[in-house]
C-alpha cells in the first residue's frame, strides 16, 4: 500500500511517517504544494493524506487534481481548520474523510485502514486477527468460526483496536474515535471501560484469548501476534 | 427625545418666559400711559373750574361734563395743598361692583369760603384692559408656536433628511468584508463633514475587523499545529515497549493537557468567531430533525447512565440560523443535560414553534445562577469541563435575539430558550 503525505509541518510529517511505516505503508512525505502535484502527477497512490494550507497552493486544489487523474486514490484531509464549511467542501470535492488537527494517530490510521478497506473491490473484506475473523460486509465475527455477538459500540472498539494491533492507544482516542467530538471525552471513560470489558468477556466466552491489555487504567493496548 | 423636540421644547419655554415679563410689562405701561392722560384732563379740568368759578360764582359748577361727577363740599381745612389724585371706585345702583374712577382733589376758595372739590373720571377699566393684553399676548404665542411645529416638522423632513438617512445606515451596519456602506450625499456642510468621518471611521472598523479575522484564525491555526505535534510525538512515545508505569502515567497527563488545551481554543476561536459575527450564512434548520438526531447519538450515553429520557419534539420545528450556530447550541445543551445528570435521573425536551425547553435532574447549582452564562465558570474545578459551553450558548441565542434563561425547580435545571 502506497500512501502520499503533504504536510508543511516537518515534525507532524515526520510522526505521522513513522507510525504509519510501522504499519508496513509504503509512505512518501512532502512539504509544498509543489511537491505535492508533481508527486501526484507522477505516480499512483492508494491513499493521500493532504493538508488545506500549504506554502505555495491550496490542498483542496491538489484534491481536484486527483479526482481527476486517479479515481482510485482515497483522500484524507488534515487541517488546523476545525470549520463546517471547510469539511463539506473538501468532500464535496471528493475527499473521503476531514481530520482536525491535533488527531490521534490511531483515529488516523484507523480512518485510512477504513477507506483502503473501501476502494479494495476485489479482495475480500476481512480483516483476521489470531483467532478472530472479521466479515466487513455483513458486520459478522468469528472466534474459531464460532459466531460472537456484539453490540454496535463494541464493534466499533473491536474494530478500532484491530486497525491500531499492538498499540497503546489512550482512552481518550477511544472516546473520540465512537462518540465523535460531540460530547467531552473525559464524560465518556466509564463508558469506554464496561464498553472493553464487556468485549474482553465476550472474546474469552468463546475461547479467544485476552487480547485487550489495560495500560495502569489510562490506555489500552489490542495485544495480537 | 428627537432633537427638534427638544430644541422646540426649550424654544416654548423660552417663548413662555418672554410672553409673561412682556405681558406684565406691555399692561403696566400702557396702564401707566392711560392714566397720565386721565390725569392731565382732570388738571385741565381744576383749572378750569377756578377759573370760571372765579368769573361765574358758584354757579358754574352744576354745568356737567359727561363721564364726569363733581362733588364739593365746605371744609374748614385750610392746609395749602393745591391737589392730590386718588384711584376709586364708585358705585353705582345697577353695577354691584364698584367702576373704577380717576379723581382729583383740590380746594378752591369763592366768596371766602373754602370748598373740597372732587373731580372724578371714568378710568380705563384695567380688568378689561388686563384681558385684551393676555387674550392677544397668548394669540401670538400660539400662533408663534403653531407655527415653529410647522417650521420643524419642514426642517426635520427636508434639512435633517439625509441625517435620519445616514442613522439608519449606521444602525443596521455589520462590519462583515462584504458590506459596501453607501452613505446619502448632502449639501450641508455639517452632514457632508459628519458623512466623511462616518466613512473613514468605516473603512478602519473594516480593516480592523479583517485583521482580527485573520488574526483570530490564523492564531488558532498556529496553536493547533503545535499542539498537534505535541500529541502525536506523545502518541509515537507511548508506542516505546521500555516504558515504566511512571513515564507513562506522565505521558498521558501531558497528553490530557494537550488535548483539553485544544480543545480550549477551539472553543475560544468559536467563540470570538460569534461575536465578531462570522457566521454569516442563515439558512432554514430543522429543528425537530437535528435534536432527533443528535440525541441518537447520545443514546447510549443516555442509557448508560439510566437516565429517563422523554421528548415532545414537534415534527418539523424550522428556524432560520447559521447551520454550525445551531449545531453547537444543541450539542451543548444536549450534552449538558447528560453532563450534569444523575444516575437513574431524568431528561425533559420539549420543542415547538416558540422554543426548546430541556429539564433535566441534577444536583443544585454551587455557583450563582446568573453568573452560569458566564465565561470559565463551572460548577466544579473538575480539569473536564470547560466552562465555556454555556457562554457559546447564551452568545448564540444573542446573536439570533433568542431569550435564554435558567430555573432550577423541584430538583430539576431549566433552560428555556424562545426563539
Amino acid at each position: 500500500m502506497k500512501l502520499l503525505l503533504v504536510e508543511d509541518e516537518k515534525e507532524l510529517a515526520s510522526d505521522i511517517s513513522k507510525y504509519l511505516i510501522k504499519e508496513g505503508y509504503l509512505i512518501e512525505s512532502v512539504a509544498t504544494y509543489n511537491e505535492g502535484r508533481e508527486k501526484l502527477l507522477l505516480f499512483d497512490y492508494d491513499c493521500a493524506l493532504i493538508d488545506i494550507t500549504l506554502p505555495g497552493g491550496n490542498g483542496l486544489d491538489l484534491i481536484r487534481l486527483v479526482k481527476e487523474k486517479f479515481l482510485q486514490t482515497g483522500i484524507i484531509i488534515i487541517s488546523a481548520k476545525n470549520s463546517l464549511d471547510d469539511k463539506i467542501k473538501g468532500l464535496d470535492i471528493g475527499s473521503d474523510d476531514y481530520l482536525t488537527k491535533p488527531f490521534h494517530l490511531s483515529e488516523l490510521n484507523a480512518r485510512i485502514k477504513a477507506i483502503l478497506r473501501r476502494r479494495n473491490f476485489s479482495g475480500n473484506k476481512e480483516i483476521i486477527v489470531d483467532e478472530i475473523r472479521i466479515t466487513l460486509n455483513d458486520n459478522q465475527i468469528h472466534i474459531y468460526d464460532k459466531p460472537l455477538d456484539l453490540t454496535k459500540k463494541e464493534y466499533e472498539l473491536l474494530l478500532f483496536f484491530t486497525a491500531n494491533l499492538n498499540r497503546v492507544i489512550t482512552k481518550e482516542s477511544i472516546a473520540e474515535h465512537l462518540w465523535g467530538d460531540s460530547i467531552d471525552s473525559a464524560d465518556t471513560f466509564d463508558f469506554i471501560y464496561t464498553h472493553i470489558k464487556n468485549l474482553r468477556k465476550k472474546i474469552m466466552d468463546l475461547g479467544g484469548k485476552d487480547h485487550i491489555h489495560t495500560l495502569y487504567g489510562m490506555g489500552y493496548k489490542f495485544i495480537a501476534k | 427625545m428627537k432633537l427638534l423636540t427638544k430644541t422646540n421644547l426649550y424654544y416654548t419655554f423660552f417663548a413662555l418666559l418672554i410672553f409673561i415679563i412682556g405681558g406684565f410689562a406691555f399692561f403696566y405701561i400702557i396702564q401707566n400711559k392711560i392714566y397720565e392722560e386721565i390725569d392731565e384732563a382732570l388738571l385741565a379740568r381744576k383749572d378750569l373750574i377756578i377759573k370760571q368759578l372765579e368769573i361765574k360764582g358758584d354757579g358754574y359748577l352744576n354745568e356737567s361734563v359727561p363721564g364726569e361727577v363733581i362733588k364739593i363740599v365746605k371744609s374748614n381745612d385750610k392746609s395749602i395743598m393745591p391737589f392730590r389724585f386718588r384711584d376709586t371706585l364708585v358705585f353705582t345702583p345697577e353695577q354691584r361692583e364698584g367702576e373704577p374712577f380717576r379723581c382729583i382733589t383740590f380746594f378752591a376758595s369763592l366768596n371766602r369760603v373754602i370748598y373740597k372739590i372732587d373731580i372724578l373720571r371714568s378710568a380705563t377699566d384695567s380688568e378689561s384692559l388686563r384681558d385684551g393684553i393676555v387674550t392677544s399676548t397668548l394669540i401670538i404665542f400660539l400662533l408663534l408656536l403653531g407655527g415653529g411645529a410647522i417650521l420643524n416638522y419642514f426642517i426635520s423632513k427636508k434639512i435633517w433628511k439625509p441625517f435620519y438617512n445616514v442613522l439608519e445606515i449606521i444602525k443596521e451596519y455589520r462590519p462583515t468584508s462584504k458590506s459596501v456602506v453607501k452613505l446619502p450625499q448632502s449639501s450641508i456642510s455639517e452632514f457632508r463633514t459628519l458623512n466623511l468621518a462616518i466613512e473613514r471611521l468605516i473603512t478602519i472598523v473594516e480593516d480592523d475587523f479583517i485583521n482580527l479575522k485573520q488574526f483570530t484564525e490564523n492564531a488558532s491555526h498556529e496553536i493547533q499545529t503545535p499542539l498537534a505535534v505535541i500529541k502525536t510525538k506523545l502518541e509515537i512515545l507511548m508506542q516505546h515497549e521500555e516504558l515504566n508505569e511512571d513515564v507513562l502515567k506522565e505521558i498521558l497527563n501531558i497528553n490530557e493537557a494537550a488535548g483539553r488545551l485544544s480543545r480550549l481554543n477551539f472553543a475560544l476561536l468559536q467563540l470570538m468567531k460569534i461575536e465578531n459575527r462570522q457566521y454569516q450564512d442563515s439558512e432554514a434548520i430543522n429543528l425537530s430533525e437535528l435534536i432527533e438526531s443528535k440525541l441518537q447519538r447520545l443514546n447510549e450515553l443516555i442509557v448508560m447512565k439510566n437516565i429517563k429520557l422523554e421528548t415532545q419534539i414537534d415534527k418539523n420545528v424550522s428556524i432560520t440560523m447559521n447551520i454550525t450556530l445551531a449545531d453547537i447550541l444543541v450539542s451543548n445543551l444536549l450534552n449538558n443535560s447528560i453532563k450534569h445528570n444523575i444516575n437513574g435521573g431524568s431528561i425533559h425536551i420539549t420543542l415547538n414553534e416558540k422554543g426548546l425547553l430541556i429539564s433535566n435532574t441534577g444536583s443544585p447549582l454551587k455557583i450563582e445562577p446568573k453568573r452560569l452564562f458566564d465565561r470559565f465558570v463551572k460548577e466544579s474545578a473538575s480539569n473536564e469541563s470547560l466552562g465555556l459551553g454555556l457562554s457559546l450558548v447564551k452568545q448564540i441565542c444573542d446573536t439570533y435575539n433568542f431569550g435564554v434563561t435558567y430555573g432550577y425547580e423541584a430538583g430539576l435545571h431549566i433552560i428555556k430558550v424562545q426563539f
